[in-house]
């Protein structure tokens, strides 16, 4: 690190004094007023999640002798501010009289009518009726295009927040308002329908309208007590309703939509949850009407604020699939029975204790899910070890972040993110390493494309392909397929031999630092541009940017884990933040990105095979002790099988049951048509899932599990925050949560378990693993949050290593790599390489996404995605079917010719259900070598073009087929350039206008 | 060797459970949504806004009832009630003893002028052929049965 470089901390908020109404008040210096001043005022467009935008005028003060925007006017000392005064009202309400001009009043019959309307609230502050605004209807149809929501022009008070959320916090672009219409209004793409543009239905937009304007249509004739009347029957009540309103005045016609709202919360249900998706860790609340998902609300969650993705906002359309699983099944005479839970649960239990007396208890596995609770993930892990009697534990973080943790565990001694997603926003510098953010943690992504737009940060990008986040980088990196390590070592060592490298902070925090330096020597920047066909000059380039930022972090997914080196890279990441100082500060760290919503939260529970809950090793004699003693048995000391060891056993014939809670792990584990081989072999197959998954097909025993909405528990997401989530419906049928057969299960293998609620499980982890020991469900109320570690006193660690690394001696250890090719390398037969992951609208396979119909019809099937010099060489057109094949199999599937991958490489997303279109038909069974990670990204394939007529790969109104339209905010000065608008700064005040 | 089942007895589906209750309550929310169109459609005349305006009225006098009045309708509510309990009736010497009352006979004075708004409706719908508070939608001729509506 330069010594030049200063370090940023931030400054400790300046209180200043300042008159309001004459009253004396303290704020922190730079605090917006209209914050200060809260209800004192009325406002519109103003969100404090969203910043200033300045379009409504309702907040209009007098700060100093003139008129100004309370949303625009930051705190300083002496302020003189008046609120009050009949100059202000009429002001005020001419501007509230401009917003109705833009709305008609149905409140009484409006789905957005719940006691939370904005605008409602602020016509009813301002003493606003129609007498005061003449509401003409806008000369534009309602947008019912979008699979989601619908925009009505005509209700659009043109207050900018959606423009501001899609421009500035979700930066996906695509909205503006063109202020030089006649009569303004919200435009997707400039002028395109909302469902044909590049909207990638995220939902900020939905969630910040203010009014109805933009709803989202599982609201619309559902929320209300009339609402569902339609608009025959509606529009001639609304009609009669205003007839009276000259004569009544609109005082009692708000008197009537507040007690209807009233009413509404007897039976529209509003339930805080977490999304059950990537590990972002969105929570919200849901909105439910019975069964019914109405709305999913974000607005207080501790990482995503009022972000939310497509997936969280509306993927939710699997919780009342018709072909929801509702009562137990049980594979008797070569097809599946429905029975009773009893018989099920009996039937498992018979049959476990005839193998366990045949086999032993290793013949026995457990695979915990990552979607589970933390509360699952600890039963599952303690009925193998407890109930049953074998380490052979494990959950899916095995098929994704094993290589994270250990590149962690090897150098700084916790396996979790090093910091918060709002460090991520703050550092200066943020390098993506194998991630395609924008897709598959979204609301990650909107935080760091913000700070981006914003000047905030810069950003780097190594990928193999050109994805939103390599659009936007400062500096894309594209190295060759499995070489990660080469470039990062050697720009590490290039800021070792350039003097860059945090001295002081190596001196006193890092150990291993000599031996480390000598393991860089093959590192040099010629045999990394020739390995990596990284350009030496970019390598430079980017060891300047490091070295001349004073916050820098790193943030990782698949790309880097899921190869035979995922760890090795892994732990070259960590070791680069540490030569440069990059851990312990606000701002800093290593980041892997989890992929499911409990992947970090799975594997922090103990379902790992070394590893007891809070990481504590199966391998020491004291952690057994500690457990066995407070389970009253013993723990087995056994080595345990992780998931791809579990399967070979089942080959070898070692393996004989396995349970799998909720994992599709026939068509998500590498090498697929083996692992369904596998699971053909079993003599006990016990699946709990909500659908009868592709694994579930082989089972012997299927339980129908309940959804996250319809039970509670806890979740972790990638920043080891844990969040509680409450039941929003009961399970349909006689589905059950995991947890409550996990139980049951126990009990009927004689183990005297009396769990009666997921709180008493987690109060029996917190009890004995000390990165949980202050965490309870009392500490977890409502949307608060706790980070691991907890000391028992409650106080968590958003930010670790501020003192010391999580070692015997307090010191990070620098961990020497050597780099190995990927053994998997396209050749004469074989001639591609197949790049492989997720898509932002569907979830690994599906299972759940493709139960949304919106999503459904945006995004139908998987693809491959192919360069336009390939497709040219090969004779390609855009929707033709090819045959992929690889050595272990081949599918089938449509051509996407896109310049976002390069030459010879392809890209097949994840999102397919059967074998004829998963690609890890294709994959093979080659693992990372620390971790048994399987290396899904190595993997070379022959293309065959198919001669079926061409079709469609991905629908032409797909958001990837869209056009942004970047700018600044709502671009205010357009509406302030217009004849028609007067503005109300300029008008007046003691001093102004 | 356990081979793949793809088929579930339809009585392990939540498809079994839902959907018979659902499209019975979808087809009785329609019926309800046609029925109520139909009367918001013949509401909307200058009787039936004018129907609306008085109980908006009546929404307006109750929302700015002060709590005195409120305090006396709820007595005579409670009084009324008391009053149906007793089997004997008034006699006459009784209730002229009660109109001395100026309270008794404001009262009266509203009762009356409620009931005389009644009374002028029902008659006027009568001799008109049309139900109590309908009238004739401006702009339109109504034929002699009523059958159609003609512009």
């Amino acid at each position: 690190m330069d010594q030049s470089v200063s370090r940023r901390e931030d400054d400790a908020a300046e209180l200043v004094e300042f008159e309001v109404d004459g009253e004396l008040h303290r704020a922190a210096r730079g605090q917006l007023l209209v914050e200060i001043l809260g209800a004192t005022v009325p406002h519109v467009c103003y969100h404090p999640q969203l910043g200033s935008i300045g379009t409504c005028d309702t907040c209009l003060v007098e700060v100093d002798g003139a008129y100004a925007r309370a949303c625009e006017v930051t705190v300083e000392a002496h302020l003189t501010v008046r609120t009050r005064g009949v100059d202000l009202r009429l002001e005020r309400r001419r501007a509230g009289a401009a917003l109705l001009s833009n709305h008609e009043l149905y409140c009484t019959v409006c789905d957005n009518s719940n006691g939370d309307c904005e605008l409602h609230q602020a016509a009813w502050d301002l003493e606003l009726d129609e007498e005061a605004a003449q509401f003409t209807p806008k000369p534009y149809e309602v947008d019912d295009s979008h699979p989601f929501y619908r925009y009505d022009p005509s209700q659009c008070i043109l207050c900018g927040r959606c423009v501001q959320a899609c421009q500035e916090v979700q930066v996906n672009e695509t909205l503006t308002i063109d202020w030089s219409l006649p009569r303004p209004r919200v435009l997707w793409d400039g002028g395109r329908p909302a469902g044909e543009s590049s909207c990638v239905s995220c939902g900020h937009c939905v969630s910040v309208c203010p009014c109805n304007a933009l709803m989202e249509k599982s609201m619309l004739g559902r929320a209300g007590t009339l609402s569902w009347l339609g608009d025959r029957a509606l529009r001639p009540l609304i009609e009669l309703t205003k007839a009276t309103e000259p004569v009544i005045g609109v005082k009692p016609v708000f008197a009537l939509s507040d007690a209807e709202s009233q009413l509404r919360r007897s039976y529209v249900r509003r339930t805080k949850t977490v999304c059950t998706y990537c590990g972002v860790g969105c929570s919200f609340d849901v909105w439910t009407r019975g069964r019914e998902v109405l709305r999913v609300h974000p607005e207080h969650g501790p990482t995503n604020g009022i972000s939310t993705c497509v997936k969280g906002k509306f993927g939710w359309g699997f919780v009342n699939a018709p072909d929801r699983l509702v009562r137990p099944l049980v594979r008797r005479d070569g097809r599946f029975c429905a029975t009773s839970w009893s018989d099920a649960l009996e039937t498992i239990a018979e049959r476990l204790r005839a193998i366990i007396a045949e086999s032993g208890p290793d013949a026995v596995g457990v695979i915990a899910s990552s979607k589970g609770t933390n509360e699952e993930a600890y039963l599952a892990q303690k009925l193998a070890r407890a109930v049953i009697g074998t380490n052979n534990v494990d959950n899916c973080s095995r098929y994704c972040q094993s290589p994270a943790t250990m590149g962690l565990w090897r150098t700084v001694g916790y396996g979790g993110d090093a910091g918060s997603v709002e460090d991520l926003a703050r550092a200066d510098l943020v390098i993506l390493v194998g991630s395609n953010t924008a897709e598959s943690h979204p609301v990650i992504a909107a935080r760091i494309k913000a700070a981006h737009k914003q000047g905030r940060l810069r950003l780097v990008v190594a990928d193999l392909r050109r994805h939103e986040m390599a659009d936007r980088a400062d500096l894309f990196l594209r190295p060759r397929p499995g070489t990660d390590l080469v470039w990062l070592s050697a720009v590490t060592r290039l800021l070792i031999e350039e003097g860059r490298v945090d001295e002081a902070f190596v001196r006193e925090r890092v150990s291993g630092f000599e031996a480390y330096r000598a393991s860089l020597e093959p590192f040099d920047l010629s045999t990394a541009e020739r390995l990596s066909g990284v350009a030496a000059a970019d390598l430079r380039r980017l060891a300047e940017m490091i070295a001349s930022s004073p916050r820098v972090a790193i943030a990782w997914a698949m790309g880097v884990t899921q190869h035979e080196g995922g760890s090795d890279t892994s732990t070259a990441i960590s070791n680069l933040l540490l030569v440069t100082g990059n851990y312990g500060r606000p701002g800093t760290g290593a980041y892997p990105l989890r992929g499911h919503n409990n992947v970090q939260g799975a594997s922090d529970f103990g379902a790992m095979p070394s590893y007891l809950p809070g990481y504590e090793a199966v391998s020491d004699s004291s952690v057994r002790a500690k457990w066995s003693s407070l389970w009253g048995v013993t723990v087995p000391e056994r080595a345990g099988l992780d998931n791809h060891q579990m399967i070979d056993a089942v080959h070898a014939g070692a393996l004989r049951a396995l349970i799998v809670v909720g994992e599709e792990l026939g068509i998500v584990d590498a090498n697929a048509l083996h692992v369904q081989d596998a699971l053909r072999r079993l003599d006990l197959l016990v699946v709990s899932d909500l659908f009868l998954s592709r694994t579930a097909t082989f089972a012997d025993v299927v339980l129908p599990a309940a959804a996250s909405l319809e039970k509670e528990g806890t979740f972790t997401n990638t920043e080891r925050r844990i969040q509680r989530l409450y039941q929003a419906m009961p399970p349909p049928g006689e589905a059950r949560p995991d947890w409550e057969w996990l139980v049951a299960l126990a009990q009927a293998l004689g183990a005297p378990w009396r769990y009666t609620h997921p709180s008493e499980v987690m109060a029996e982890a917190a009890s004995a693993a000390a990165i949980v020991a202050g965490v309870s469900y009392e500490r977890l109320e409502g949307y608060a949050s706790l980070q691991w570690p907890v000391a028992p006193d409650g106080h968590d660690t958003p930010l670790l290593y501020t003192q010391r690394f999580a070692f015997d001696d307090g010191k990070a250890r620098l961990w020497p790599l050597e780099w190995h090719e990927p053994s998997e390398q396209p050749d004469e037969e074989f001639d591609l390489h197949l790049n492989n992951g997720r898509l932002l609208e569907h979830f690994h396979e599906g299972n759940l996404t493709y139960r949304t119909a919106g999503i459904e019809a945006q995004t139908p099937q998987p693809f491959v995605e192919v360069s336009p010099e390939l497709a040219a060489e090969r004779g390609l057109r855009d929707g033709q079917l090819v045959r992929l094949v690889s050595r272990r199999g081949a599918v089938r599937v449509r051509v996407l010719v896109t310049d976002r991958v390069r030459g010879r490489e392809l890209y097949m997303p994840m999102n397919g259900r059967a074998n004829h279109e998963a690609v890890n038909v294709l994959t093979s069974s080659a693992t990372d070598r620390a971790t048994h990670t399987p290396a899904f990204k190595e993997l070379a394939v022959r293309l065959e073009a198919l001669g079926d007529p061409v079709g469609v790969a991905v629908p032409r109104r797909n958001w990837r087929f869209g056009r942004r339209t970047p700018q600044r905010g709502v671009a205010i000065e357009g509406k302030r350039r217009r004849r028609d608008y007067r503005d109300p700064t300029r008008s007046g005040g003691r001093y102004g206008g | 060797m356990a081979e793949p089942l793809e088929v579930v007895p339809s009585e392990a589906l939540w498809s079994s459970l839902e959907p018979a209750g659902a499209r019975e309550r979808d087809r009785r929310l329609d019926a309800v949504r046609r029925a109520v169109a139909v009367v918001a459609e013949r509401l909307e005349t200058p009787a039936g806004r004018r129907g609306v305006e008085a109980v908006a009225r009546l929404l307006a006098v109750l929302a700015t009832t002060s709590p005195r009045v409120a305090e006396g309708l709820g007595r005579g509510f409670a009084r009324a009630a008391a009053a149906l309990e007793t089997s004997s009736t008034p006699s006459l010497r009784e209730l002229a003893r009660l109109t001395r009352s100026r309270e008794l006979r404001r009262g009266l004075w509203i009762l009356i002028e409620l009931i005389a708004g009644l009374g002028e409706a029902s008659a006027s719908a009568s001799r008109s052929g049309l139900p109590a508070g309908a009238a004739p939608r401006e702009g339109v001729t109504r034929t002699g049965d009523g059958a159609s509506d003609t512009p």
